[in-house]
Parts: C-alpha cells; sequence; structure tokens
C-alpha cells in the first residue's frame, strides 16, 4: 500500500475519532451553530480522505466530481467555526459587560437607596436632577414632583444667603462645601448638613453639584442644650462668686455698722426725752438700719444664707405683703397701678424662710410696678403645680410638686439681653441710689436657690410673668415668730463673756448685754477664752464665729466644753449662717444670731439660752 | 500544473489566516485555542502544497500535504478529545 493511502488512512481514523469525541459530549454548552460547524468540517474532511483512499485503492473515483466543490467548501468552513467563536466571545464579553454594568448599577442603586443620607445631583442653577428615595422619603413628596425643581425654596429664608454663599464656593478648588440649613420636611422644619461637591467637565467647568445630605436636628438640639446648659452653670458659678464677694464685703460692712446702728440705740436710752441730740442720733440710727438692711441684702445673696425655714403658707405671706406698711408705701408711688392678686384656695405648704420670701415678693411687686409706665396691673397669684417631665425654662425645673408664685405686670417687658442678666448682683437699669441698688433681683435669685426652688421668667412687649417654683411640704404650720417687750428678755446679772476679734464688737456687746441687766467679761480671741474658762465660770458665752487671729468660734466652743462640758454659749458672726456655724451648735451650741447686734436679737437669744 | 480549485482554497485559507491573525487576542480565548489554529495552519500548509505541487517535486510535495493533512486531522481530533470529552 502506497506511503499516501495510509497517512489518508490514519487521517481518516483520526477524523473518526474526532466525531466520535464530538457526539459523545453533544451537550456541552456551545452554540449549536458552531457544534454543527465542527460537524460539517469534519464531515467533508472524512469525505475527502474516504475519497482517496477509495482513489487510491483502486476501488473508485465516482467521488471525484464532488470531492473539487466540497474541498471548496474547507476553508470557508474553517473561517465560519473561526468566525461563528469570534461572533460568539463577542456576545460574550458585550453579555458579561452588560451584566458588570447591571451589577455595577444595583449596586449602586442599593446604596442610595438603602442609606439614610440624602443624595441628589441639581444642576447649576440648582434644580434636582437626581433625588434618592431617601431624599423624597424627608420631603414627603415623590420623585417626579421634585425633577427639575430649584431646592432652595424648601430652605430656610434666614439660611438661604449662607446656602447661596456656599454653593458660590463649589466654583474654586477644592469645589466642595459643607453647609448646614433648616429646611422644610414633611415633619416640618429641620437641620439638615450637606457634604456638596461639584461635578467638573474635561475643562473644569462645574456643570452639576452633587450633595450628600444628613439629618442634624438632634444633635443641634443637644448642643443648644448643651450651650444652654453651660451658660447656666456659668451664670450660676458667676452668681457663687458674686455671693461670695457679697458675703465678704457684708461682714466687714457689718462691722463697720455696728457702731452706727447699735451705739445710737444705747445713746437715745441714756438721753432725756427733750434733748436736741436725739433727732440727729435717730436720723444716723435711721441711716444705720437702712445701710444695715443693705448688708442683709448682700448676706442674703452671699453663699450659705443664713435662712430659718419652716412651714410656710405663701397666701398668708402674700396677704401679710399686701397689708404691711412696705405696700402702701409702694402704692403710694404708683398709684396708677392696681395690684391683684389670684391665691389659690386650696394651696399646699411650703418650707421656708417668711423673711426671705417676703423680701422676694416685695422685690417682685416693686420691680414690677416700676416696669409699668402710666397705669396698669400687677398680678400675685399662687397655685399649686406638678411637673411631671422637666421643664427647660430659665431655669431647669426637676419634676416634682411645687407651689408657683407668679408675680406679673403688663409693662413694657424686658430685653432679651437684660434678661439674661437680671438676676447678677448690681445689674440694674434703674439709677443707682436713687431707684434701686441692683441687688432685688439677686435677693430673689438667691432665696429661690436657698429654697432649692427654681425660677422662669418669660417676657414680651406685653410684659413679664416671674414664675416661682417652690418644693411643697406636707408639713402644717406650728407657731409663729415670737416677739416680746424688753422687759420679758433683761437678765439678772448672770455673767457672760463676750468673746470677739474686733475691739468695737466686744465693746457694743458688753454694752448692750450692761444694758440688759447682765455682768460681762471679754476676750479678744479663742484662747484667750479657754485659758480664762480655767479659772472662772460663765454662765453663758456670745461666741464669734469668725475671728482673724488664731481658732474660730467652732474649735473655741470645742475647747471650752472639754473644761465645761456644759458651757452654755450662743453664736454671734458677721458672715452668714456656715457648716461651722451648724458643727458649732451640734456641740451645743445655742442660737445663732448675725450681725449688727440689736437690743431685742441679742436679749431673745440669751433669755432662750439661759432659760434652757 | 496549477488547478484552478486549488488556488480558489488557498485564497480562502488565506483569508481565513488574515482574520485570525486580526484577531489573535480574541481567537486565543477559544477553549484549546492552540490546538485548534495549529490544525488549521497544518490545514492551510497542506493548501499550499498542493499548489507547489503542481510546480515543482510533485511526488514529495504530494506526500508532506497529505502529512499535513493528516496531521491537522489528528489535531481536530485531540481538540474535539479535549473540548467534547473533558469535562
Amino acid at each position: 500500500m502506497p506511503l499516501v493511502a495510509t497517512i489518508d488512512i490514519i487521517s481518516f481514523l483520526a477524523v473518526i475519532v474526532a466525531l466520535i469525541f464530538l457526539l459523545r459530549g453533544w451537550n456541552r454548552a456551545l452554540p449549536p451553530d458552531i457544534k454543527l460547524l465542527i460537524v460539517g468540517l469534519l464531515g467533508l474532511t472524512l469525505f475527502h480522505h474516504f475519497s482517496n483512499i477509495l482513489e487510491w485503492g483502486g476501488i473508485s473515483r465516482a467521488l471525484d466530481p464532488f470531492e473539487d466543490f466540497l474541498e471548496l467548501l474547507a476553508p470557508m468552513l474553517w473561517f465560519m467555526l473561526i468566525y461563528s467563536y469570534f461572533k460568539e466571545l463577542t456576545t460574550d464579553d458585550l453579555r458579561k459587560s452588560e451584566r458588570a454594568l447591571r451589577e455595577s448599577e444595583e449596586k449602586y442603586r442599593l446604596l442610595i437607596e438603602n442609606q439614610t443620607d440624602m443624595v441628589v445631583k441639581v444642576d447649576i442653577e440648582g434644580k434636582f436632577q437626581f433625588i434618592s428615595p431617601s431624599y423624597c422619603e424627608m420631603f414627603g413628596k415623590v420623585n417626579e414632583e421634585l425633577l427639575g425643581k430649584k431646592f432652595m425654596p424648601s430652605v430656610h429664608e434666614d439660611d438661604r444667603e449662607a446656602t447661596a454663599k456656599a454653593m458660590e464656593t463649589l466654583y474654586r478648588p477644592p469645589h466642595k462645601v459643607y453647609v448646614e440649613q433648616r429646611a422644610m420636611t414633611k415633619d416640618g422644619w429641620k437641620w439638615l448638613s450637606w457634604m456638596d461637591t461639584a461635578v467638573l467637565d474635561a475643562n473644569k467647568n462645574v456643570v452639576g453639584i452633587i450633595g450628600v445630605g444628613r439629618d442634624i436636628t438632634e444633635r443641634k438640639q443637644t448642643e443648644k442644650t448643651l450651650r444652654e446648659s453651660e451658660e447656666k452653670l456659668l451664670r450660676s458659678k458667676k452668681m457663687e462668686s458674686l455671693g461670695l464677694l457679697a458675703g465678704g464685703v457684708a461682714h466687714d460692712l457689718n462691722n463697720v455698722l455696728a457702731g452706727i446702728v447699735s451705739y445710737p440705740e444705747l445713746l437715745l436710752m441714756d438721753l432725756p426725752e427733750d434733748s436736741n441730740l436725739r433727732k440727729p442720733i435717730e436720723t444716723m440710727q435711721e441711716s444705720g438700719r437702712r445701710a444695715a438692711a443693705i448688708v442683709q441684702d448682700l448676706l442674703t445673696i452671699a453663699k450659705g444664707v443664713a435662712i430659718t425655714k419652716g412651714p410656710l403658707y405663701l397666701n398668708d405671706l402674700v396677704r401679710d405683703y399686701i397689708n404691711s406698711p412696705e405696700f402702701k408705701k409702694l402704692k403710694s408711688f404708683y398709684s396708677t397701678v392696681t395690684v391683684k392678686t389670684n391665691l389659690d384656695k386650696d394651696l399646699l405648704n411650703i418650707n421656708g424662710s417668711h423673711v426671705h420670701i417676703r423680701k422676694v415678693v416685695m422685690n417682685l411687686v416693686s420691680n414690677a410696678s416700676e416696669a409699668i409706665e402710666g397705669s396698669g396691673i400687677v398680678t400675685i397669684s399662687t397655685m399649686n403645680r406638678y411637673v411631671a417631665r422637666p421643664l427647660r425654662e430659665y431655669d431647669d425645673v426637676n419634676t416634682g410638686e411645687y407651689v408657683v408664685l407668679s408675680v406679673s405686670d403688663d409693662g413694657s417687658g424686658i430685653s432679651s439681653d437684660d434678661l439674661e442678666r437680671i438676676f447678677e448682683p448690681f445689674y440694674t437699669k434703674k439709677i443707682m441710689g436713687r431707684t434701686g441698688t441692683g441687688l432685688g433681683l439677686a435677693v430673689v435669685w438667691n432665696t429661690i436657690q436657698d429654697h432649692r426652688g427654681y425660677i422662669d421668667v418669660t417676657s414680651d412687649e406685653n410684659g413679664t410673668i416671674f414664675e416661682l417654683y417652690f418644693p411643697i411640704t406636707r408639713d402644717e404650720i406650728s407657731g409663729k415668730d415670737l416677739s416680746l417687750p424688753i422687759k420679758e428678755y433683761k437678765g439678772n446679772g448672770e455673767m457672760i463673756l463676750v468673746v470677739d476679734d474686733v475691739e468695737s464688737q466686744r465693746e457694743i456687746s458688753c454694752k448692750m448685754l450692761d444694758t440688759l441687766g447682765y455682768s460681762t467679761e471679754a476676750v479678744s480671741s479663742g484662747e484667750e477664752a479657754i485659758e480664762y474658762l480655767k479659772e472662772h465660770t460663765v454662765d453663758l458665752i456670745l461666741l464669734d464665729m469668725i475671728m482673724d487671729r488664731g481658732i474660730n468660734g467652732r474649735e473655741t466652743y470645742e475647747g471650752i466644753l472639754k473644761i465645761n462640758p456644759n458651757q452654755k454659749a450662743i453664736i454671734v458672726s458677721g458672715y452668714a449662717e456656715t457648716a461651722e456655724v451648724k458643727e458649732a451648735q451640734k456641740l451645743g451650741a445655742g442660737k445663732y444670731i448675725n450681725k449688727p447686734l440689736t437690743l431685742e436679737k441679742i436679749g431673745i437669744a440669751v433669755k432662750e439660752e439661759l432659760g434652757k | 500544473m496549477i488547478q484552478q480549485n486549488e488556488l480558489i482554497m488557498l485564497l480562502l485559507g488565506i483569508g481565513c489566516m488574515i482574520f485570525i491573525l486580526v484577531n489573535k487576542q480574541k481567537v486565543k480565548r477559544v477553549p484549546v485555542a492552540k490546538t485548534l489554529i495549529a490544525g488549521f495552519y497544518l490545514l492551510l500548509a497542506g493548501y499550499v502544497l498542493t499548489v507547489l505541487e503542481g510546480l515543482f517535486w510533485k511526488d514529495f510535495l504530494n506526500v508532506l500535504e497529505h502529512i499535513c493533512y493528516t496531521a491537522s486531522s489528528i489535531l481536530m481530533a485531540v481538540w474535539c478529545w479535549k473540548v467534547f470529552a473533558f469535562k
């Protein structure tokens, strides 16, 4: 057999094998046209080799005419096969690209649709080109309602200028800007923050703006609350430091005033009724008392004010004030002002200081009357109020049961700037020394603080309302302040040791006690007092609490108790009642009296303590 | 002597080859492309030899032509085996 025939037989067999593989794997994922082309190609090759084998075997040349024609098909089929593959791959590439694009779109669509932040795109005129579902949700609108519309009308009028300016900066590198604005959403005005980025074309021209927005209303609210709390804390600190200052000043003034207040009283006792000196001395005494009243105001605003609290019925206090000479004097001064009361019949008691709250009412009514130009009405109201949840007012009012004392007027109101400062000591719009000292509302504020109460002030052009919240008490009112005639508190020669570091104070105290019928000795320090009591006994010690030199009153009393555990003492101080005073009282000391001393004050206190 | 149909076959084959060369990167992605393309080139070599045998070395070139065809058929069988028999 010739070599060529052998080769053709091998080729023939190879093609048969190829066909077998093809048919066995017919279900493979190949396009049908490619499979058919391969079949055609293999069939053609098979025919070619078969024809050759027949020819070489001398069996037949009958297939020769077909062979020439069919052989031409071979390269065409090859081309078609390659081309079909090429087309298939191109289509496949396209499909892949489309799928990738779809996946990418899906990914970004999911990102946009499922994020709480809002995403918008606007053109350079501010007209919406794209709006995320979160934006539509926030504004309660559908896409079609917003597309092509400008965003600016939804922005708060006060924020439009700032927004427009921010948008202008997008035209300059880095083409980004952060802006906060209020916008009218479906739930009303809300604070939104926007991070805007300019969309640039190839020539770096701004062709649009993409904004990513977020609702920051809650954050703004928190910031506002924090700021207000800081302001309140600052105000409180300021009041505290001013109180400390006032307390210090008051102490020194008290010592200075002692001579003016106390000596005239003693002098008048010795002067005959027809003495020419009586009038000037009485004037001195009155001036001293007025100065002492101012000092008392200062003491009230000092930290740790000396307050004796007890159950108190505010309605009685208001009525008491309305019938007082002070009120009548005020009425005569502001004759065109009508003062009305609106008192709750079922008002609960509070735990408070009658003297201080009376002063509060007096100051508020006085201020309210003064705020009215011409005729007007001042209303004093009382009511029970239950605060179910904390109120964010001028003060933060905690939950609880309160008695509210309200003093309102229909005057011209207080400006918001003044409202921030009205409770500061010496802050006044009045003419200093003529109509006010600037201490009235400071006294109010401090008194309320000392009563663990709250103040709310609201003011507009129609007037001002002061509301004072006092915590209620269920305790009943047990008794009233004693007021005894002088003979009731005169002494019987009992021995009293006066301990005071200020010489004039020692002299005044001794003089008063002598006048009241007591025997007195005086020492200038705690150490001297202890030494004195080691060798002498006294019925009572009049003990100054704050002494510049050596040990203080409490320490002195501790030392004295070691010598005489039953030693009676009363505490005197130019300062407010402090923790040291209370500590001394715990040890056994009696009543606390503040300077400047009067015969009545010192007499009652001494008599009470000796009577124990 | 060169026959007309042999020349046409050759021209068609060359056209196909040009197409393959132009789209080389994409054709490479056809499964087991090297085997298939090698099979085609051997077939094309057979066409060339068919034309050449009409000019000189008739017997020798004829044997070579048939060898090229056989090799092409074998590569085609290998290609079918790799593409259709393997999973």
